[in-house]
């Protein structure tokens, strides 16, 4: 028997097929949701879900923000050690633990209660994860399920199990759908096809470190209560009253950010909202009206909110369970990966192997040749992500390819990347006489020596404090040397009153003689001036944007 | 090397609709996908690989004459249509300075000239769009008929170049298209 699970970042689900139904299991309180909220008692026992919550303040809670992550890449909250670019571990109960761990005792409680209510042994899963995860992430996923006891049957994105849920009823229908999953703390944007049974994910994109959570922190700021007070505020909204109206305008921005990646899976897809049978809801922060409006703007449609927003992931989960052990006939599932992969090549630039959006699993070969005679090896730097720049992208890791001593270009090593069902890479050395495979495994970037980790931390302090005021002048000037040409074009094409144009004049030379007099000072003085001297300019230059 | 028609049960020919193809790939991948019962890894990598080759005009006619000739086709340049493609060019270049310069933009005077920059190049990437749609509906029907005379080897080849640059310049201009939008309507926010 396959559990299908959601690991959610607020909260988790178990489930099983029953009778050819996807059924979740409740807990002994009929509670279907269990909290992701671990603490642990002074014995060293870990205590999840709702009873971890009744000491909140001792308790882990978004731990998925975490998996995979390093310092320093975001926020990072309470009980978190380390150093820069080190994996996140966590202080609590008196010792380092990795997310992973905390991850694997809320997997441990749903594994125990399922076996309770099944009365048999549980010990393979499909567990849900963010669609827009990548390597690491997905990884240190797996591990956290290996940890607590399963073998990690799949690893499936959160809006293609949405999807599944929503098309389980629907096999015979030839449609093409989005999902919106706007969850506790990541965010994912799916398109797909439905064909008699098959779904298949055309574009997807996300945000992982976006979510319910942000709304709770931006609310909380608002009205200068708790994160946990701001959720209760939130639940409790009265349409048009003078408080909804507060939480809509700080909310609004942290929503606005989730448009990009619309757009983005849209032209991915090659479609557009009017080719979209269904746009579906799912995730606990798509009950706000709020998003619900957002949805419907950008997509030109009511979006569908018949899926469960808490329990359709997990649903989903349930049901590739139950492709994979064979009790649900009819469904094929066809994924993509959400990031391209790539390796680094000459001038530090990132050189694309597999694109996003590729069907998986997925293998594409590279050949590696030697550029020096008798040269012994090659490291090789993988990547994943969608910038030009090798060093703007998420570095997976390194290998080493071994050469043969030959000549110069004569000495060749085939290398296959493999994306694999779970999303997750394999590499591959083929030696081209015997055509065996070799695994290489990726050394990660994570492990840097001690003192390299010291010396980049040196390196940044030193460059910090540097001449801080000669940078200062020279941003300062920079500003001015482009505020003062964009006046003259501003003041071509649209009319102003000669009090207005006197004032301009007026703080436009107080700038040039701060600059003449390289002061510091006077050149940020001037230039606030002359920002305000502006002010409706640059409004009534917009206005007329917005009209044409 | 692989022959994509026949893992796809499709017959050598150069135009086949776009949604005839998708539906031979789905109906196969449900019994080759490995999830399946009658599942298999490596006609499912064949089978996707095949897919990937014969889903869009430039890459399924150059499979085709290799398929026929033996050889891969030369890449040409296209036929025509210069003017169109510098323009492209042009529309690229144009964003590339725009953009930079709208973010860092640092006085509410000078977002403002950077989004009537980036109106202005908006507009004119929206129309370079509508000749290239034009240009695509000439590129359809030309396969229509390079299908209807099949085989036509040479004909064949020139127009798997004009489909190749043609997919090219659409490409670069719908992500100047998406960049400059996006550009322009956070600034818009930003200002109201």
């Amino acid at each position: 028997m396959i559990a299908g699970i959601d690991l959610g970042t607020t909260n988790s689900l178990i489930g099983v097929m029953d009778s050819g139904f996807p059924v979740l299991i409740a807990d002994e309180h009929e509670r279907r949701l269990t909290p992701s909220a671990v603490r642990f008692e002074d014995d060293g026992r870990a205590v999840v879900g709702w009873e971890a919550l009744d000491k909140r303040e001792e308790a882990i809670l978004s731990v998925k923000r975490l998996i995979g992550a390093r310092i320093g890449e975001g926020p990072e909250g309470p009980f978190v050690v380390g150093r820069q670019g080190e994996p996140v571990r966590l202080r609590v109960g008196g010792r380092d633990r990795t997310p992973e761990e905390i991850s694997a005792e809320i997997l441990r409680a749903l594994k125990s209660r399922a076996e309770a209510v099944l009365g048999q042994p549980v010990d393979r899963a499909v567990i849900t994860v963010p669609a827009y995860f990548n390597d690491a992430q997905r990884t240190a996923t797996k591990r956290a399920g290996e940890m607590a006891g399963f073998t990690v049957e799949r690893l499936l994105p959160e809006p293609t199990a949405a999807a599944l849920a929503f098309g389980l009823d629907r096999l015979g229908d030839q449609t093409r759908v989005a999902v919106f999953d706007l969850g506790g703390g990541t965010f994912d944007i799916s398109i797909l096809d439905l064909h008699d049974g098959v779904f298949h994910v055309l574009a997807t994109h996300g945000d992982t470190k976006l979510g319910g959570d942000d709304f709770d922190h931006v609310i909380a700021a608002e009205f200068g209560i708790s994160p946990a007070e701001a959720e209760t505020l939130k639940k409790e909204l009265v349409a048009g009253s003078e408080t909804e109206q507060r939480v809509r305008r700080v909310c609004l921005p942290v929503l606005e950010r989730t448009r990009r990646h619309c757009e983005r899976a849209l032209l991915d897809a090659g479609t557009t909202p009017g080719e979209l049978g269904s746009v579906i809801l799912v995730g606990g922060a798509t009950r706000m009206t709020l998003v619900r409006e957002f949805v419907e703007e950008i997509f030109q449609q009511v979006p569908d909110i018949s899926q469960h927003p808490d329990e359709a992931v997990a649903m989903g989960a349930v049901i590739q369970a139950g492709v994979l052990e064979g009790s649900v006939q009819n469904v094929t599932l066809l994924d993509v990966t959400p990031l391209s992969l790539g390796i680094e090549t000459f001038g530090g630039l990132m050189n694309v192997i597999i694109p996003r959006n590729s069907t998986i699993p997925i293998k594409a070969g590279e050949m590696f040749t030697n550029a020096v005679t008798n040269q012994s090896g090659m490291r090789i730097s993988v990547l994943q992500g969608e910038r030009e720049m090798a060093n703007d992208n998420w570095k997976l890791g390194e290998f080493t390819v071994d050469f043969q001593p030959l000549p110069k270009g004569q000495a060749r090593v085939g290398v296959q990347f493999e994306i694999d069902v779970n999303g997750i890479l394999h590499v591959l050395a083929r030696d081209t006489a015997t055509g065996e495979d070799t695994h290489l495994a990726l050394t990660s970037a994570i492990d840097v020596s001690d003192e390299a980790i010291e010396k980049m931390l040196a390196d940044s302090l030193e460059h910090a404090f540097e001449d801080m005021d000669d940078r200062q002048f020279a941003e300062a000037r920079l500003k001015a040397e482009e505020m003062l040409p964009a006046i003259e074009t501003a003041l071509a094409s649209v009319d102003v009153e000669p009090g207005e144009l006197a004032a301009i004049r007026e703080a436009e030379a107080t700038v040039r003689l701060a600059l003449e007099k390289r002061s510091l000072q006077k050149l940020k003085s001037s230039l606030a001036r002359l920002d305000d001297a502006t002010q409706s300019l640059a409004a009534r230059l917009m206005e007329k944007l917005m009209q044409e | 090397m692989i022959d994509a028609f026949r893992e796809l049960d499709l017959p050598r020919r150069p135009g086949h609709p776009e949604s005839e193809i998708k539906t031979a790939f789905l109906e196969r991948a449900k019994t080759l996908h490995p999830d399946r019962q009658t599942g298999d890894a490596k006609k499912f990598e064949s089978l996707r690989a095949a897919y990937d080759l014969l889903k869009n005009p430039a890459t399924r006619l150059r499979h085709l004459i290799t398929l026929e000739t033996g050889q891969s086709p030369k890449t040409a340049p296209p036929t025509g249509h210069f003017e169109l493609f510098s323009a492209v060019c042009q529309i690229v270049e144009q964003t590339r300075t725009a953009l930079p310069e709208a973010t860092r933009a640092s006085n509410s005077l000078a977002r403002s000239l950077a989004a009537v920059q980036l109106a202005k190049l908006i507009k004119a990437a929206s129309e370079i769009a509508s000749r290239l749609d034009v240009m695509e509906q000439n590129l359809s029907s030309r396969l229509a008929d390079l299908d209807a005379s099949w085989p036509q080897l040479e004909a064949a080849a020139t127009l798997a170049s004009d489909f190749a640059f043609t997919a090219k310049c659409r490409h670069q201009l719908s992500e100047c298209l998406f960049e400059l939008n996006d550009s322009l309507r956070g600034m818009r926010q930003g200002n109201t």
